[in-house]
C-alpha cells in the first residue's frame, strides 16, 4: 500500500472540512450517491476520473490537482479522496474476509483435529503441527505501524522550536495567543488516527500531522501555519511539559526594549482619579475641555507604551467631543460605555501589577501592525463611500482573494475638517490616489482583478498602501473566479453558523472584513422608507423562509444604493432573480441584520 | 421569547445607568434611587441575582452619600457602577446573539412585539 493510501485511511470528515470547507464536503457526499469515481494507483499518486473532471491525488493533499477551473481544493478532489477511501476499505475488507474465511477453515480443522486427538494420546497441539502458520497478522501489523507513524509525527511536532512558531505569527498575534488563551482549560487533545486538537472555547479543530503542510484547520483552510495551528502545537508542547508559558511571556516582555513598566503605576493612578471625577460629576456637567483631558491622558498612555489604553482614551475623547458638539449619533450612553471600558481595563492592569506580573502582555500593540503577506490574486467586488463621526471621509474597496477565499479591504480616507474652512483645498484629487503603482481609477480598481506582490495587511484584512507593494492589473470588469461560489450563502441558517464560528474563533469584536459575507436571497420583502427614522427598511428572505433584516440610513452616499434596492424589489415581481449581495452581517436588537454594500453582477447597487 | 425579555430588561437597566451617569454619582435624585430599587426587584425575578445584589449595593451606597458633606465611598461607588455596567453590556450582547440565533432558525417568521 502506498504512503498516500495509508495516509488516506487516517483522513476523516473534519480533516476534509479543514482542507476545503463544509459546503464542498457535503456536496461531495451528495454527488457520490449518484455518480462513481474511477480510481487508479500510479506509484505515489492516485488518479480519479469523475464525470466532468480528472483528479490527481498526491501528498500533501493540498498539492492535489484537478482539471476543473477551480484553483483550490474542489469537490472533485474530495470525491476522489472519499472514493479512494471506500476502495481501500473494500480491498481491506476483501482481504479480511479471505483471511477470516481462511482462519475459519483452519479453526474448523483444528476443532476436528482436537476431536480426533481427544481419543489419542495427549500431545501438544499448536498451529505449527498443522504444517502451516496461523492466519496472517497483516491488519495488526498495519495498525501497529500506523501507531508508530502517528507517535513519530507527534514527537516531531513536540520538537518544533518555539521560535519557528513565533515567526509564523505577527508580534501582535503572538502576544494575543499567549495572553488570551487558557492553555490549561481550553484544549482537548486526542490521539487517534490523527492528532486532533480542539479548542473547546472557540470550537476550532486542528488536525496535526508532521510535516505540518499535512495539518488542517477548520477555520483557516490553509496549509500554512496559522494562528490556530500554532495554538494547537503550543498546547501539545505545554501539556508535555516541554515549554513553560510564564517563560514565554517573560521572554516576550524582555524582548520589547521600548516597554518601560516603571511609569505605568503613576499613569494608572492619575487616570483612575480623572475617570472617577467624570463619573461623580456626571455627563450633564462635563466641562467643554473634558475631551482635552482625555487626549492628554492618551498621550501619557502612548509615552508609557500602553497602546490599547491609548486607543481607548482617544476613542473616549472623540466620543465626548462628539456628544458636546451635539452630534446626533453620539449619546451619553456611549460616553458611559467608553468610560466603563477604560475603568475596567485600568483595573485589570493594576491587579496584574499588584500580583507582581508584567503588564506587557496586556498592553497591546501600536496601530501600525501590518505584516507581510504572500502574493494575492484579488478580485474587486465593490466600493462604498463613507463619512465617519470622527471627521474623516473616503472610500473602501472590497476584494475577494481567489485562493484563500478571504475578503480584504482597502481604504482611502481624508480629513473633512478643512472642507468647510478652506475653499482652495481640493480633497477629491487627494482622495482618489490609487495604490500599488496601478494605472487606473478607484472605480475601475473596485471591479478589477489584480495580482498584489510584496503587500502588507493587518490581521483585520486591511491592505496597506505601502510603496513596497506592487500590483499587476489583469482585467477590469472580468468574470469572478468559481471559488467565490463556495462562499455564497443561500441558506441563512448556515450563514449564521459561519458567523458564530468566526466570532468564537476570533474571540473579540470582529473587524469589518471578518463580518463580510455573500448571500443569495430568494426575495426582498416589506421594503419601505421610514420618514421618521430616515431609513430604508426591508427583509432578505432565503428559500426556507428565514429572514435577515436589512436597513440603510439615508445619506448622500447611500442615496444611490437605496434607489437601486427599491428598483430590485420591483423587478423581482417580474420574475427576475435577485443578484448576490455583498454585505456586513451583524446583530441588532436580537435580530440578524445584513447591511448590503454591493451586488455582484451586471447591475451594481452603487451605480443607481 | 425568554432571550428577548432578558435583553429588553437589561436594556432598561442600561438606560437607568445612563440616567445615573448623566446626573452624576455625587447627588442622585430620589426618583432615580426609586427606579434603582424597582429594577433590583425586576432583575431578581428574571433570575439575575448577582445583578440584583449589585444594584442593591449601589442603591445603598448612593443613599449613604445623601445629606452629608464628606466625599465618602466615591472610588468604591465608581468601581461598582463600572462592574454593573460591564455586566449589563455583556448580558445584552449575549442575549441579543441568542435571540438572533433562535429567530434565524424559525422558518415560520413571526416578529414579536
Amino acid at each position: 500500500m502506498s504512503e498516500l493510501s495509508r495516509f488516506l485511511e487516517t483522513v476523516d470528515e473534519e480533516y476534509l472540512i479543514g482542507l476545503s470547507n463544509k459546503g464542498i464536503v457535503k456536496r461531495s457526499y451528495k454527488d457520490l450517491e449518484n455518480t462513481t469515481v474511477e480510481i487508479t494507483e500510479e506509484g505515489e499518486e492516485l488518479r480519479g476520473i469523475c464525470k466532468d473532471a480528472q483528479v490527481v491525488l498526491k501528498l500533501p493533499l493540498t498539492n492535489s490537482t484537478c482539471s476543473c477551473p477551480s484553483t483550490s481544493i474542489c469537490k472533485h478532489v474530495i470525491m476522489t479522496i472519499l472514493a479512494a477511501q471506500k476502495a481501500n476499505g473494500d480491498t481491506q475488507k476483501a482481504r479480511g474476509d479471505a483471511q477470516k474465511a481462511g482462519g475459519d477453515t483452519q479453526k474448523a480443522e483444528m476443532r476436528a483435529e482436537v476431536e480426533i486427538r481427544e481419543n489419542a494420546p495427549t500431545q501438544e497441539i499448536s498451529a505449527a503441527s498443522f504444517g502451516e502458520e496461523g492466519p496472517k497478522e497483516e491488519p495488526k501489523e498495519e495498525a501497529a505501524k500506523e501507531t508508530i507513524r502517528r507517535e513519530e509525527s507527534g514527537e516531531k511536532i513536540l520538537q518544533i522550536p518555539v521560535e519557528k512558531l513565533k515567526k509564523a505569527l505577527s508580534g501582535k498575534d503572538w502576544i494575543k495567543l499567549l495572553t488570551q488563551t487558557d492553555f490549561s482549560e481550553d484544549f482537548e487533545i486526542q490521539k487517534e488516527k490523527l492528532i486532533t486538537v480542539r479548542n473547546a472555547k472557540t470550537n476550532v479543530t486542528v488536525k496535526l500531522l508532521y510535516p505540518l503542510e499535512l495539518s488542517t484547520c477548520s477555520v483557516c483552510h490553509d496549509e500554512k501555519l496559522c494562528f490556530h495551528k500554532v495554538g494547537a502545537i503550543l498546547a501539545m508542547q505545554l501539556q508535555a511539559g516541554i515549554i513553560n508559558l510564564e517563560t514565554l511571556l517573560d521572554a516576550a516582555a524582555e524582548q520589547s526594549e521600548e516597554f518601560d513598566e516603571e511609569s505605568v503605576p503613576e499613569v494608572l493612578t492619575d487616570l483612575r482619579a480623572f475617570l472617577g471625577e467624570l463619573f461623580m460629576i456626571g455627563g450633564a456637567r462635563l466641562a467643554p475641555e473634558t475631551f482635552l483631558g482625555a487626549e492628554r491622558f492618551a498621550l501619557r498612555a502612548h509615552n508609557a507604551r500602553l497602546p490599547r489604553l491609548e486607543d481607548q482614551l482617544r476613542t473616549l475623547a472623540e466620543t465626548i467631543a462628539g456628544y458636546q458638539g451635539r452630534q446626533a449619533k453620539v449619546t451619553v450612553s456611549d460616553i458611559m460605555q467608553k468610560l466603563t471600558e477604560c475603568h475596567a481595563y485600568i483595573g485589570l492592569l493594576e491587579r496584574t501589577l499588584a500580583e507582581g506580573k508584567s503588564v506587557y502582555s496586556l498592553a497591546g500593540a501600536f496601530r501600525t501592525a501590518y505584516s507581510d503577506i504572500p502574493e494575492l490574486t484579488l478580485h474587486g467586488i465593490g466600493m462604498r463611500a463613507f463619512e465617519s463621526t470622527t471627521g474623516y471621509a473616503g472610500k473602501t474597496i472590497y476584494f475577494f482573494e481567489e485562493n484563500t477565499k478571504r475578503f480584504y479591504t482597502y481604504t482611502v480616507a481624508r480629513p473633512t475638517i478643512y472642507d468647510k474652512t478652506n475653499r482652495k483645498y481640493r480633497p477629491q484629487a487627494q482622495a482618489e490616489t490609487v495604490p500599488w503603482g496601478l494605472n487606473c481609477t478607484l472605480v475601475q480598481l473596485s471591479a478589477a482583478t489584480i495580482k498584489l506582490k510584496n503587500g502588507k495587511a493587518n490581521s483585520a484584512g486591511r491592505l496597506s498602501s505601502t510603496s513596497q507593494a506592487k500590483a499587476d492589473l489583469i482585467t477590469v470588469g472580468g468574470a469572478l473566479p468559481d471559488s467565490i461560489g463556495d462562499t455564497i450563502y443561500d441558506d441563512f441558517e448556515e450563514l449564521w453558523d459561519a458567523f458564530r464560528k468566526r466570532m468564537l474563533a476570533v474571540g473579540e469584536e470582529l473587524s469589518e472584513a471578518e463580518k463580510l459575507f455573500l448571500i443569495r436571497p430568494k426575495r426582498l420583502l416589506d421594503m419601505h422608507y421610514d420618514e421618521t427614522l430616515q431609513r430604508l427598511l426591508f427583509w432578505f428572505e432565503d428559500f426556507a423562509g428565514r429572514r435577515l433584516r436589512g436597513e440603510l440610513a439615508y445619506s448622500k452616499q447611500e442615496e444611490m444604493a437605496i434607489r437601486s434596492l427599491e428598483r430590485l424589489e420591483k423587478k423581482q415581481g417580474d420574475g427576475k432573480e435577485l443578484p448576490v449581495f455583498l454585505g456586513v452581517l451583524y446583530v441588532g436588537e436580537g435580530e440578524c441584520c445584513f447591511y448590503p454594500i454591493e451586488t455582484i453582477g451586471e447591475e451594481r447597487l452603487t451605480e443607481g | 421569547m425568554k432571550e428577548q425579555k432578558i435583553r429588553k430588561e437589561l436594556t432598561q437597566v442600561r438606560e437607568l445607568l445612563a440616567d445615573l451617569f448623566q446626573s452624576g454619582l455625587t447627588n442622585i435624585p430620589e426618583s432615580l434611587v426609586a427606579r434603582l430599587s424597582q429594577e433590583e426587584t425586576f432583575v431578581r425575578q428574571y433570575g439575575m441575582e448577582w445583578l440584583s445584589d449589585r444594584l442593591h449595593e449601589l442603591t445603598e451606597g448612593l443613599k449613604a452619600r445623601r445629606h452629608i458633606f464628606e466625599d465618602i465611598n466615591a472610588d468604591e461607588l465608581v468601581a461598582l457602577f463600572c462592574r454593573i455596567e460591564g455586566f449589563v453590556e455583556e448580558g445584552i450582547r449575549q442575549s441579543s446573539l441568542d435571540e438572533a440565533g433562535i429567530r434565524i432558525g424559525q422558518k415560520d417568521w413571526k416578529q414579536e412585539e
